[in-house]
């Protein structure tokens, strides 16, 4: 069993509080991924867990020991470093075995487990070269093996594959999923690439200027942001994001978000809405909420017919870009549906699937 | 190979200067050698370019008529010790200052202008101090003064700055102890300081005359360079076996340096650029 528990976690350095009071548990075998723009404070978070910040105020717990005072070599836990931090003056064997060197483990038993570890991350033909003569993605791997061969308890991850270029780190990422079901172990993964966080994590902890904005699993942050921030981090490209007024409608509500425009409220959301009634709100609909409809014509109020001011053809599908009450909104719409700008986009918004943010809080309502 | 034999004529001008550089400085050099084979005197005119009659009866003379095993053995155990302290004491200060701590920079300062006090300004109180702790006329008091020479300190210090950060703390995590991760991470990365360190510590302990000049009382406690002071006095016609002498006690060095160049070389242009 090897769960983490952060109790209102506070970092300060000087008179700058860079970590603002988190709380966080992390399950066993869990994949947790911190996610954030640079500077939240994912990367002091993971130091602090790892022993290599001090704690200014809360308390850490791996499983039922408060680490608050233990040194890092006493929390067992392994680290993989973004640059990766292999000794350059020993052998990638002996850059595995050299933690269980000082962890009182006989010859044989380090042999083994660097050869095992080797194996399964396919570098056993590289154990007798200096990091020098691997290549990026052979570094990172035997990072890893570094790790793996101490089974500790946790896995801390600070921004791993940011040194690879973009195709090496897509096959990297899946290479740390399968890793992950082969060798389960509570993992701690920091990054500030959304689209590594949603492919990795069982849940996925997304921070803003060193405070949590939401967790939950990678589903619930992109369909149920809890806040603009969140909205407009997740997703590529991110959720549409309007300012609009809450308006009561003949037989129901309403949001207005240009003078033409009203979009009803469906039916199940209305409960949660009506306190909000006359009020601004921020409205927010992904990409691929917006769907192309060409005939839709007359028979629908909520049809919306802009001028398209850009195309982003993607192969699979097209991103047109056009204005609302003079903000930016993209549709992510079957490729060739618009094949030129100034051309007319006809969509219809899929209010099912939409969100209202306060504008004050920028919470979910 | 075009490219290269338009490189090579373009720097002939460079190249002709350092050979005449060189020659110059080779120039006493060769003196000594050719002395110490010939004992030809220094004022004879015409000089003779090539050794006239080369022999090795100034070595021998020399080696019999001084007891230089004693003055070697004496300037070896005095080199011996300061290379030890100073890899030692400088390798522990030059870590300590990459980290962070209260006053880092007051005893930065301190050590700074430490460097610009000559010895001589301070040899009175050295000697004293020297007395008091009943080191005259010692090995280890010759050697004390020189057991942490400021500028080697930095050597150390700008050798480990170029560690990154994670390496320790990987080493850390590893479960190393800060003793660990300077003996088995920072020197086996820093192994051009570690040959700055020898080398300067050596020549300079083994060049030193002053302060073996003041403490030492016997003759059997002389290092080589009080020797070769003293050389005069038991010779009449001492040209020969002076500079035969002189060869010996210069021996030792070049071959400490041409050993360890190399590392030397990297270790003083380091932090001058990455790479
Ligand atoms: N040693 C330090 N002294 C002072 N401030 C620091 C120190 N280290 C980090 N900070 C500040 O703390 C904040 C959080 O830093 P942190 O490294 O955790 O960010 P991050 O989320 O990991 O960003 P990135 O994605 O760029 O790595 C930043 O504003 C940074 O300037
Ligand atoms: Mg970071």
């Amino acid at each position: 069993m090897a769960t983490v528990t952060l109790n209102s976690l506070y970092k300060n350095y000087g008179e700058t509080e860079v970590v603002h009071g988190i709380d966080l548990e992390v399950g066993h075998q869990e994949f947790v991924v911190l996610v954030g723009p640079s500077g939240c404070g994912k990367s002091t978070t993971l130091r602090m867990v790892a022993g290599l910040e001090d704690i200014t105020r809360g308390e850490i717990w791996i499983d039922d020991t408060c680490v608050n005072e233990l040194e890092p070599q006493h929390r067992d836990i392994a680290m993989v470093f973004q640059d990766y931090a292999l000794y350059p003056h020993m052998s990638v064997f002996q850059n595995m075995a050299f933690s269980l060197q000082y962890r009182g483990h006989d010859k044989s038993d380090i042999r083994r487990r660097v050869l095992a570890a080797a194996d399964i991350l396919n570098i056993s033909e590289l154990l007798e070269r200096r990091p020098k003569q691997l290549s990026g993605g052979q570094r990172q791997r035997v990072a890893m093996g570094r790790a793996i061969v101490r089974d500790p308890k946790v896995f801390l991850f600070d921004e791993p594959l940011s040194n690879l270029d973009a195709k090496l780190r897509v096959s990297m990422r899946g290479e740390i999923k399968k890793l992950h079901r082969r060798v389960a172990t509570t993992s701690i993964y920091v990054t500030h690439d959304q689209v590594e966080a949603m492919t990795l994590a069982d849940r996925i902890v997304i921070m803003n200027a060193g405070n949590i904005e939401q967790i939950g699993t990678p589903d619930e942050v992109y369909s149920k942001p809890a806040s603009v921030f969140v909205a407009g981090f997740v997703g590529s490209p991110t959720m549409n994001l309007l300012p609009a007024e809450l308006t009561a409608a003949d037989d129901g509500l309403a949001v207005r978000l240009d003078n033409d425009i009203a979009l009803r409220i469906p039916e199940t959301k209305r409960q949660r809405y009506a306190n909000y009634v006359g009020q601004p709100v921020v409205f927010g609909l992904r990409p691929e909420n917006i769907l192309w409809s060409p005939n839709g014509a007359a028979q629908n109020d909520a049809l919306i017919r802009r001028t398209a001011e850009e195309i982003e053809p993607l192969g699979s599908d097209t991103l047109v870009f056009f204005s609302i009450g003079g903000r930016e909104v993209v549709g992510r719409l079957p490729p060739n549906s618009v094949r030129r700008i100034g051309e007319t986009v006809s969509v219809l918004p899929e209010m099912d699937a939409m969100q209202l943010f306060d504008p004050a809080s920028g919470k979910a309502i | 190979m075009a490219s290269r034999s338009m490189n090579n004529y373009r720097r002939w001008p460079i190249h002709t200067t350092l050979i005449i550089v060189c020659t110059l400085m080779l120039i006493p050099f060769y003196w000594v050698i050719k002395t110490s084979l010939t004992g030809e005197n220094l004022f004879s005119y015409p000089p003779a370019i090539l050794p006239q009659n080369p022999n090795p009866y100034y070595f021998v003379d020399a080696w019999y008529f001084v007891p230089f095993v004693r003055f070697f053995a004496n300037s070896v155990i005095v080199a011996g010790l300061a290379i030890t302290a100073n890899l030692i004491l400088n390798a522990l200060a030059g870590y300590a200052l990459t980290r962070h701590f209260a006053g880092k920079r007051l005893v930065v300062l301190v050590l700074l202008s430490s460097m610009m006090i000559p010895f001589h300004a301070t040899i009175i109180p050295a000697y004293l101090i020297t007395r008091e702790l009943g080191l005259l006329n010692t090995h280890l008091g010759l050697a004390l003064p020189a057991f942490s020479h400021v500028v080697l300190i930095f050597v150390f210090k700008a050798s480990f700055d170029a560690v990154p950060n994670s390496l320790i703390e990987a080493a850390r995590l590893d479960g190393l102890s800060e003793w660990r991760i300077i003996y088995k991470i920072m020197l086996p990365l820093a192994k051009p300081a570690v040959a700055t360190n020898i080398i300067l510590s050596f020549i300079w302990s083994w060049n030193d005359f002053l302060w073996p000049l003041m403490i030492i009382r016997d003759v059997d406690m002389q290092t080589l360079p009080l020797g070769l002071s003293t050389f005069q006095s038991y010779f009449e016609d001492t040209t020969g076996s002076l500079y035969a002498f002189s060869v010996m006690v210069l021996a030792p060095g070049l071959l400490v340096f041409l050993l360890a160049q190399k590392e030397f070389i990297r270790g003083l242009t380091s932090g001058a650029s990455k790479g």
